[in-house]
């Protein structure tokens, strides 16, 4: 089966986060695609990402911090987080393992933590199968939770008028990460 | 030569906390074109140095909003993107592109 005949429909509500009192609306997209640091999207690929629940988007930026700030020193930030309606026609589940299987890959909890290789891995996709709008993705931080996950959006295969609902803000949370 | 206003490089300036030394680094002009700058509000300066001091208002207007009252704290924090460097020392080394880049990863949240 061709990766072009795994893709599925998907809707539902899921969550993205911005710093609290930011002046700019959650979907955002002036900075969109410069990040370098995203597990599905290489800096240039503009993509937007989303969480299952709150408790993933605390561990995973939080274990962002950890990485990058040195021990001894510690950040806090306030982030409001935003329930997203979403509505796709395209979008491959790599929580199936079908789906990883049919990319020619092993299991994924064996080279998810590569970050070049879940970038290229991203790239292949997005260039091999037309039209895909997104993929549903694993957490790093909750790999031993398949049902908590990721959303990653496509920008340049969206329409977000279409896609996307209206924003409605969920809640402010408190981020406070350590380094190590 | 670019004109380019001037005038609210002290808050800039006091917002990232860097003295008029550090900042004439990070620009690559000397401490006392900032201190002249500041005070006319406006000044006529090469395509280069107008390109940084635009990077440095864009890392001043990112860094408030994802640090908001925390941004001295964020300034004097080492990071290993950095070079195990704050960004204060990153900046005051002309390194702008690589601060801009951490304050860009955080926007719009660290993911998977």
């Amino acid at each position: 089966m061709s990766l072009a005949d795994l893709t599925v429909r998907w809707s539902g509500r899921v969550l993205r986060h911005r710093p609290a009192g930011s002046g700019r609306s959650v979907l955002d997209e002036t900075y969109l695609g410069l990040a370098t640091d995203n597990r599905w999207s290489e800096a240039g690929l503009r993509a937007y990402y989303f969480a299952s629940d709150v408790g993933l988007v605390a561990a995973e930026h939080a274990r962002h911090i950890a990485i990058d700030v040195l021990g001894d020193y510690a950040e806090r930030l306030e982030r409001a987080v935003f329930r997203v309606p979403i509505s796709l026609d395209r979008v491959l589940r790599l929580t199936d393992p079908a789906v990883v299987v049919a990319m020619g890959a092993g299991p994924i909890n064996t080279w998810i933590l590569d970050l070049a290789r879940t970038q290229a891995a991203a790239s292949y996709l997005v260039s091999q199968v037309d039209r895909l709008q997104g993929l549903i993705v694993p957490s790093v931080a909750f790999l031993d939770q398949p049902e908590r996950f990721n959303m990653v959006v496509y920008r340049d295969a969206i329409d977000p008028a279409v896609v996307f609902g209206t924003p409605v803000h969920e809640r402010d949370i408190t981020i406070v990460s350590s380094g190590s | 030569m670019t004109d380019i206003r001037t005038a609210g490089l002290r808050t800039v300036r006091d917002q990232l906390g860097l003295s008029q030394e550090s900042l004439s680094r990070a620009l690559d002009v000397s401490a006392r074109s900032v201190e002249r700058w500041e005070a006319a509000g406006a000044t006529s300066t090469s395509a280069d140095v107008a390109r940084r001091l635009a990077l440095v208002s864009e890392i001043a207007a990112l860094a408030d909003e994802v640090y908001g009252d925390d941004v001295a704290t964020f300034m004097a924090t080492p990071r290993r993107s950095l070079g195990q460097r704050t960004p204060r020392e990153a900046m005051t080394h002309g390194d702008l592109e690589a601060v801009r880049q951490v304050l860009i990863n955080a926007l719009d949240g660290h993911w998977a």
